[in-house]
C-alpha cells in the first residue's frame, strides 16, 4: 500500500482525536473502524500525538499528558483536545446551524444557567447571520419526571389520557426524551412490567415517588410509533382553504378538486379521541362523505358539547 | 524526523510563543526544520520558508488552527481559537442530546459534534431542509420565491423558525405592506425540482425594528385580526393545565371541579375550534358572542347532519 499523504493522516488524526474528545473515550479498534483504517496503522499514527515532546534551546515543550492510550487500548483525552483548543476557524454554516439548533434546544430545556453554552451560541448566530427563532417549550413537569428519572424513583401523577379521561397513576419513568416537538417518558406503571410511552405535557400533576427501580438498559428515542391499528380515516368534501385549518396531527390524502371549486380529500387521525374532534372541529357546511356512520358519530359528539351550553 | 511530528510541534511551539515568532526562532527550535543560522534569501531561508508555509497552510486545513504573519516585522502570531474549550465542551455536550435531523445529514467525522455518540441522545428535532436554504437566503439578503396556497410569492425573509411543531418564514411579500408568516410545509415548487427560487444578493434591509422573536410568536390570540375580546372559559380540573398550554389564561376562580380562565381573544374562529378540541371539558362562559359563536357551530353541526 502507498504512504499516505500527509492530508490523509491529519485527516484521520482529527477524526479519531474528535472521537476520542466527544464519546470520551474511544477502542483504537472502534476508532480505527471508523477512521477507515486498520489499528495498527492508527496505532503508529498516534505515536507523534501521543509522545510528542521536544527541547528547544531555553525550554521543553511537549502535549505528553494531553491523550492516553491505555493498557485496555482506550484513547482518552485527559486534558483538553489542545489541537482543537487551537482551531481559530468557526464551524462551517452546515455545522453551525446544526450547533446552533441543537445549543438552543438545549439551552431551553436546561433548568440551570448555560453560561458557556450562550457564549458559544451567540458565536454561531454570528456564523449563521440569520434569525432562528427556535420556541421550544418544555412541559410543566418534565423536570420532575427527569429528577425521577436520575434519581431511579416513580412519579406519581395525574394522567389525561388522549380521550380525555383522567387518572392517577405511579410510573417507572425509564427513559426520558422529546421528539416530534413533544416529551415522552418510556416505563410502566408500577407493579406492570408492560412497558410504554407516556406524554408528559398529559400529566395534569406530577410528584416523585417512594418506589424505587433499577435503571434499565439505554433506550434510543424511537423514530415512529406503531400507531397503524388507531388510524382512522374519513372522506370530507370542504372549501380549499379549510384543508389547511383542520385540526393537526392529521393527514390529507387523495385531494381532489370538484366542479363546483370544494375539494374532497382523505383525512387520517390517530384515536377515536381525536376523530370526534376532527369531526366537531370542521365547519358545519363541511360534508362527510365517508364512512357514512361517522355523519351519525360527528352529530352525537356535538350534541355532547351542546347539553354543557343548554344547561 | 516524521512529518506530523514537526507540524504538531510548530503548532505547539507557536502555543507556548503566543507573543509571536520568527524564522529563525522556528528553525533553532523545532524538530524538523533544524536549520543553522538563516541569511534572508539564501537557498536554505527559502527552502526552510517553503516548507514552514506548507506545514502552516496544513494546520490550517487539517486543524483550523490559522497563523498570521506580521509583514512589518516578520512575525508569525497563532490566531485566537474560535470557541474556549468549554465553549466547545457545552457545543458538544448540546450535540450529543440533541440529534438535529435533516441539517448535514452525514457530517464528516471530525467536524464539531459529528463523532457524538448514540447514547445519551434524548431530544430529536427534525429541521427541513428549507430552513437551512431560507437561513442562507436571509443572511444574504436574496427575496425568495415559491409557491403557497397555488400562488406565486416573492419574499423578502427576514427570519427563520419553529412554533409548536411546524416551521415558519417571516418577511415581507412583494406587492403587500404587511409582515407575513408562511409554513414551510406548506411551500410548492413553481418550476423545477427546488422549492424555492433566489433573488439578486443584497436586495432587501431587514428594517432596524424587526424583533424575530415577536414575529414567531404564532398563537393567533397574540395576532389575530379580530377585536380583542376577553373570554371566560370553564375547564374541568384534569384539563387546565393543557388548556391553559394550548391557548394560555390565566386562573380567576378555582374550584374542586374545575377553574375559570380569563383570556384574551383576537381570532375567535380559531379559539373555538381549540376550546371545541377539550370536547365537553370546557366551557366558554362570556363574552356572550363568543358563547354564541361555539354554541351556533355545535347547533349547526347537529342540525347539518341530522
Amino acid at each position: 500500500m502507498p504512504p499516505r499523504s500527509k492530508e490523509d493522516v491529519f485527516r484521520i488524526l482529527t477524526s479519531v482525536l474528535a472521537l476520542a474528545e466527544e464519546r470520551s473515550s474511544i477502542s483504537l479498534t472502534e476508532a480505527a473502524a471508523l477512521a477507515g483504517v486498520s489499528r495498527d496503522e492508527l496505532h503508529k499514527m498516534l505515536q507523534p500525538v501521543l509522545y510528542l515532546e521536544f527541547r528547544t534551546s531555553s525550554d521543553v515543550m511537549g502535549k505528553t499528558q494531553a491523550f492516553l492510550l491505555d493498557e485496555s487500548d482506550y484513547l482518552t483525552v485527559t486534558d483538553s483536545n489542545w489541537l482543537r483548543d487551537l482551531g481559530a476557524r468557526p464551524p462551517d454554516r452546515d455545522t453551525a446551524l446544526r450547533l446552533l439548533v441543537a445549543g438552543t434546544v438545549l439551552k431551553s430545556v436546561s433548568a440551570a444557567p448555560t453560561p458557556q453554552l450562550d457564549r458559544a451560541l451567540r458565536k454561531l448566530e454570528q456564523e449563521v447571520a440569520a434569525d432562528v427563532v427556535l420556541a421550544i417549550d418544555s412541559p410543566a413537569h418534565l423536570a420532575t419526571v427527569e429528577r425521577a428519572n436520575a434519581l431511579g424513583r416513580s412519579i406519581r401523577c395525574r394522567y389525561v389520557t388522549d380521550g380525555g379521561q383522567a387518572r392517577d397513576r405511579e410510573i417507572e419513568p425509564w427513559f426520558v426524551f422529546s421528539n416530534w416537538g413533544r416529551w415522552y417518558v418510556h416505563g410502566c406503571d408500577v407493579g406492570t412490567d408492560d412497558p410504554k410511552w407516556f406524554r408528559i405535557d398529559r400529566m395534569a400533576s406530577a410528584e416523585i415517588g417512594d418506589h424505587e427501580f433499577e435503571a434499565q438498559e439505554s433506550v434510543d428515542v424511537p423514530d415512529w410509533f406503531d400507531l397503524q391499528d388507531q388510524g382512522r380515516t374519513v372522506r370530507l368534501r370542504l372549501q380549499p382553504n379549510d384543508v389547511d385549518a383542520l385540526p393537526t396531527p392529521r393527514r390529507v390524502e387523495n385531494l381532489e378538486v370538484l366542479d363546483d371549486g370544494r375539494v374532497e380529500c382523505d383525512v387520517t387521525v390517530y384515536g377515536d379521541a381525536r376523530l370526534e374532534r376532527l369531526l366537531v372541529i370542521i365547519p358545519p357546511v363541511a360534508e362527510v362523505v365517508s364512512p357514512l356512520e361517522y355523519e351519525e358519530l360527528r352529530r352525537r359528539s356535538a350534541e355532547r358539547i351542546l347539553v354543557r351550553y343548554s344547561g | 524526523m516524521d512529518a506530523t511530528q514537526r507540524v504538531l510541534g510548530l503548532a505547539v511551539y507557536l502555543e507556548k510563543c503566543r507573543a509571536g515568532v520568527t524564522l529563525d526562532d522556528i528553525a533553532r527550535d523545532v524538530p524538523g526544520y533544524e536549520a543553522g543560522e538563516l541569511v534572508a534569501g539564501s537557498r536554505e531561508w527559502e527552502t526552510t520558508r517553503k516548507r514552514l508555509q506548507r506545514d502552516l497552510d496544513l494546520l490550517d486545513t487539517s486543524f483550523a488552527v490559522v497563523v498570521d504573519y506580521d509583514e512589518a516585522d516578520h512575525i508569525y502570531r497563532l490566531r485566537s481559537a474560535f470557541f474556549t474549550t468549554e465553549e466547545r465542551l457545552a457545543l458538544i455536550a448540546a450535540a450529543a442530546a440533541v440529534d438535529v435531523e435533516g441539517i448535514d445529514d452525514e457530517p464528516v467525522l471530525g467536524e464539531l459534534g459529528a463523532a457524538v455518540g448514540e447514547q445519551g441522545r434524548r431530544i430529536v428535532l427534525s429541521v427541513p431542509s428549507l430552513v437551512r436554504q431560507l437561513s442562507d437566503a436571509i443572511r444574504e439578503r436574496r427575496p425568495v420565491r415559491f409557491g403557497y396556497h397555488g400562488r406565486e410569492r416573492t419574499l423578502r425573509a427576514y427570519a427563520v423558525g419553529r412554533w409548536r411543531t411546524h416551521w415558519y418564514v417571516v418577511g415581507q411579500e412583494d406587492g403587500s405592506d404587511d409582515r407575513r408568516r408562511y409554513r414551510l410545509d406548506r411551500i410548492d415548487a413553481l418550476d423545477g425540482p427546488d422549492a424555492l427560487s433566489f433573488g439578486e444578493a443584497n436586495s432587501y434591509d431587514i428594517p432596524a425594528g424587526f424583533d424575530s422573536v415577536d414575529a414567531m410568536r404564532l398563537d393567533p390570540n397574540d395576532w389575530g385580526p379580530d377585536p380583542l375580546a376577553v373570554a371566560l372559559v370553564r375547564v374541568d380540573a384534569d384539563h387546565v393545565h393543557t388548556f391553559q398550554r394550548e391557548l394560555g389564561g390565566r386562573v380567576v376562580d378555582r374550584g374542586a371541579a374545575g377553574q375559570t380562565l380569563e383570556i384574551e381573544v383576537r381570532h375567535y374562529a380559531s379559539f373555538r375550534d381549540r376550546v371545541l378540541g377539550f370536547g365537553a371539558h370546557a366551557l366558554v362562559l362570556a363574552p356572550p358572542e363568543l358563547v354564541a359563536l361555539v354554541r351556533d357551530h355545535l347547533v349547526a353541526v347537529v342540525q347539518g347532519t341530522r
